[in-house]
Parts: structure tokens; sequence; C-alpha cells
């Protein structure tokens, strides 16, 4: 138990991990379901920030006196990351949008019940 | 001038690919550290002989299909044509960067690349239900890609590397420190990659997307774009893990299994399908489960049968899709309607029964070699259930195939038709040809399988 305080990071990356997918895949509303992808991705992106931080690290820029500093490799992998992230939404936005126009309805029950239909 | 263009850069990545092959076929690799920076600094490219037979297989393949969508009406025209093109050579680009990539990383973004690719060659139909098919398709690619990431994240934190090799070295002196984590993370990169590749019961996704895409999008999705993520997953298992860490994680026995049901089921789906392109789509997911059976048995022959069954698929299915694409975009997509259509399109029908027949695994095609080196390789395992369920699987690929071909040649009422040379009616049968050469001197290809695996199980 106190193992899992004292490394509380990772339990929230776990935690919001489940709960993006959870979302991606119970919620009907198709913007809700992007929401959900952006809190797993987040899941991932916690879990590799809090693996280089240091408590009481400083910006890895070292000199004679600097002390312990923060491991950049991680935040620069997320960097790319969130770019990746944001372009997948910036599509799975537009593939709404056509959705809507399609069918006026962006809720995923509705959309495979009037496939039904036709 | 776009299309010129598209085709001079196919061209050249073909070109380039033999060369490398070439130069890899003795088994010699190339690694190219960019900006001369070294692992663990900087980023490694690595091309070894399976790097390069794969490059080639996906180059020409595309190169094939592309000159199909010149003529295919079903594929984005005028304007919006270029763009098309362009999600084309993206696609190609990823799949190369995935192969060559020597660091976790990268993998990774390339495989991002990849899955919105491909989503976009989904999407790029006019019909509404491939925009609902895409949306689908890009929800599961990134639970996909999180489940990846996150597994990554977790190799990283345990080995605090990046690189294939560095990361692989730390994994053997340190797994029994973390064995949770390692495999949790093992577990990560199966469940993530297994979406993306239509791994047995994660294969939802797969007919929709691939029934619903435009026919150029059908051939690339389901020949060549499964494949990557399974190269990915084939590297990630046997270069970072390695052949003793999956020993001990038991991770093969876990795709054996689910490999095994997608064989089985995937054909049992595939048996009850009325239109051409969701059979073809679902017979995918039971040729991508042999696949998942080799990578899983592990042994020597395995191996060389996945990765045969990498190529060799590429070349049935595409031939297989641009058929079908052909005979929906003159009205005919439900199977009833293909009764007669070997006498009035008889070099059409006929590219589709040769590759048909591949499927089921008739010997002098490479369908069969696939097939012979699997029972080699569930022999040598001791695994007799796997050998059933391969012989089980060619039966079933026969009975929802043979019916097909079957009325196609004898069914119905047309009237024959001599044999219309088009350039459309030829790029189906060059795919074929390459089908028959596979078959019939398999020993090229083998050779080289044989050089790569060698090195990938001594490692």
């Amino acid at each position: 138990m106190a193992k899992l305080v004292s490394n509380y990071p990772y339990v929230a990356a776990v935690a919001l991990f489940g709960i993006g997918i959870y979302t991606i895949l119970c919620d009907s509303n198709l913007v809700k379901k992007i929401i959900g992808t952006n809190i797993m991705s987040s899941a991932a992106f916690l879990l590799f920030v809090a693996a280089g931080n240091i408590r009481g690290g400083i910006a890895p820029i070292i000199t004679e006196s600097s002390g312990k500093y923060v491991n950049p490799i991680p935040a620069a992998l997320i960097l790319t990351g969130i770019v990746v992230s944001l372009s997948v939404n910036a599509f799975a936005l537009a593939l709404v949008v056509r959705i809507y126009n399609t069918y006026g309805t962006i809720d995923a029950d509705f959309l495979s019940s009037s496939k039904g239909g036709d | 001038v776009g299309h010129g263009l598209t085709l001079l850069a196919l061209v050249a990545s073909v070109c380039a690919s033999v060369f490398f092959t070439a130069v890899t076929s003795s088994g010699k690799s190339i690694q190219y550290a960019v900006g001369g920076w070294y692992a663990p600094y900087g980023i490694e490219i690595l091309i070894n002989p399976l790097t390069a037979i794969v490059m080639l297989m996906v180059s020409s393949i595309t190169l094939i299909i592309f000159l199909y969508r010149l003529g295919d009406k079903s594929a984005p025209q005028h304007e919006a044509a270029p763009w098309y093109d362009a999600i084309i050579l993206l696609l190609v680009a990823a799949i190369f960067g995935i192969t060559q990539a020597n660091d976790l990383f990268n993998l990774f973004v390339f495989i991002e690349i990849c899955s919105i690719s491909a989503c976009a060659l989904v999407a790029a139909s006019k019909e509404g239900k491939a925009a609902e098919a895409a949306f689908k398709y890009l929800m599961l690619c990134t639970i996909g890609s999180g489940f990846v990431l996150f597994a990554i994240g977790l190799l990283y934190i345990t080995t605090g590397y990046l690189s294939f090799g560095m990361v692989h070295a730390t994994l053997l002196e340190t797994w029994q420190t973390y064995p949770h984590v390692i495999y949790l993370s093992a577990i990560f990169f199966v469940v993530g990659l297994g979406i993306k590749a239509a791994l047995f019961p994660l294969h939802v996704w797969l007919p929709d997307a691939h029934s619903a895409a435009p026919t150029t999008s059908s051939a690339l999705l389901s020949g060549i774009t499964v494949k990557a993520y399974l190269i990915a997953l084939f590297k990630l298992l046997y270069l970072v893990y390695g052949p003793i860490l999956l020993n001990e994680l038991a991770v093969g026995k876990v795709l054996l299994f689910l490999g095994v049901a997608g064989v089985i089921f995937g054909s049992l789906f595939a048996l009850v399908q009325a239109e051409a392109k969701r059979m073809l789509a679902y017979s995918t997911v039971a040729q991508l489960g042999y696949i998942f059976v080799g990578l899983g048995l592990g042994n020597a022959a395995g191996i060389t049968a996945a990765v045969f069954q990498i190529i060799s698929h590429a070349a049935m299915k595409a031939t297989l899709f641009l058929v079908a694409g052909y005979f929906s975009s003159k009205g005919q997509k439900k199977l009833a309607d293909y009764a007669g259509i070997g006498k009035s399109e008889p070099l059409m029908f006929g590219a589709f029964t040769l590759a048909a027949l591949s499927m089921i695994g008739l010997p002098l095609l490479s369908g069969f070699i696939t097939k012979w080196y699997l029972f080699h390789s569930a022999v040598q395992h001791g695994s007799y259930g796997v050998v059933i369920a391969i012989v089980l699987s060619g039966l079933l690929n026969a009975a929802y195939f043979l019916p097909v071909l079957w009325s196609g040649w004898f069914g119905g009422d047309r009237p024959y038709s001599p044999f219309r040379l088009s350039l459309t009616s030829l790029l189906p049968f060059s795919l074929c040809l390459l089908v028959i050469w596979l078959g019939v001197a398999p020993n090229t290809l083998l050779r080289i399988l044989s050089v790569a695996v060698g090195q990938i199980l001594r490692w």
C-alpha cells in the first residue's frame, strides 16, 4: 500500500488508461470517444514523464555547479507523442463532421440502428 | 503530372529495395546512424536481409496496385486524386520506416503514420458508410497505439534504453528483477499490435474497413498494411525480447492459440458472407492467423512460414481484391452475381481462380509452401493440434472458394467472350505470376529467408 502511495503517478497513469479505454468502447457519442482517446494517450504520456522526473531536479543544462537534473529524453519523446495524438484528433474530428453530414447524428447507437434499415 | 511523379517515386523505391536486397542477400546488414549520432544518443536505421525482402515486396506490390488505381473509378478522381496518391506514398514511407526502425520510439511514430494513412485510405471512398468504417478503424487503432506506447514506456522505465539491441541486452540481465512489468509490456505489445494486425478476437474492424474502402485501398490494406504491423510485432518479439525471454514469458503460446482460433473462425465467418469483398476480408483474418501461428511456434520453420506467408498473402489477396473490385465496378458485388463470370471475363476470373486455389493451398502455388512449412514446424514443435487445425482450415478455405469458382466457370449462361487484353486485366495477372513463381520456385526467396531467420534466432 505504501508502495502504491509513493508511486502515485503510475497509479494515476493506469487509472487514466482504463478510463480512456472504457470511454472509447462504451460511450456512444463519437466526440466523447475522441475525448476518450485523449485521456488514454495522456495516461501513456504521464507514464513517460513521471519516469523521467526526479524530485528537486533542474533542467538538464549541465554546468560545474549543477546537481540533480531531470532526464530530458521522456519529455522529448512525449512532445512527439503529443503531435501524433493531435493529428489523430484532427483526423477523427474531420471524420465525425463527415459522418454528421451523411447520417445527421453523431451517436454510435443510432448509426448502427439506421444501418440496419437500408 | 501528379500520377507521373507518384509513379516515379514508387519505381524509385522498388529500385532501392532491389539494391538493398542484392546487398543484404548474403546476410550482411546495413546500419546507418542519422546525423552521425550512434545509439543511445541518436537514431539508427538498420536494414537486414529480412527488412530488404519485405521492402521489395511492399514497394513492388504497391507499384502494381497503383497502376490499377489509374483506371479505378472508385478511387478519388480529379482534385482529390493528388491527395490520394500522397496518402499511398505516405503509407509506403511509413511501412519502410517500420521495417527499418531500430529503436522503440521511431517504431511507434511510424506505426502511427501507418495507422493514420490507412484510415485515410478507407475514408477516401465517397460512400457514407466508409466514413463510419474509417472512424471505427481509427478508434481501435488509437487504442492499439495507446497499448504500444504504454508498453514502450514500461520497457523504457525498466531498461533505460530505446534502441532494440540495448534494450535486449539489458532485458536479458534484469528481467528477473521485474518479471511482472516485462510480462505486462509483452502482453501490451501483443494486444496493441494485435488490434492493428487483426489478431483473432480483435479483428472486428477489419471486415467493415476493408470492404467499405475503394478497391485500390482494399488491396493496399489487406495485402500490405496489416503486414507492416506484423513485421513490427515480429521485430519487437524477436529483436527486443529475443527467443530466450519469449520462451520464459510464454507469449508464443498466446499467439499460437489465438492464431489457430483466427484461422478457424475467420474461415467460418467467410463461409457465410454474401458480398465478395466481405468474404475476402474475413479470409484475410484467417490467412493472417497462419502468420501468428508461425510466429507462435517460434522455430526456424515456423518463422520462415510466417515471413513467407507475409509475402505470398500480399500477392494473393491483392489479386483477389483487385479482381473483386473490378467486378464490383461492373455492378457485380455479390458472390451470387459471379455465376458464369468466367465466360465473359476469362482473364480476370482466371487470376481470381489462381489466387483462390493458392489460398486453399494447392501444390505449385505459393499458399502451399506456407502450409508445408507450418506442418513441418508444428510437427517439430510437437503440437499436433495445430496440424489438425491447418488441415481443417484448408478444407474450410476450399468450402468457401470452390463453389464461387465452380459457378464462375460453369454456372450461369453468359456469352463467351474472347480474351480482351487491357492494362486493368493484366495487372491482377502479373500478381498471379508472382504467386505461381513463389509456388514453383520458392528456393530463391527461401534461401534469403533462411539467412535472415538464422540471424534472428542466433541473436
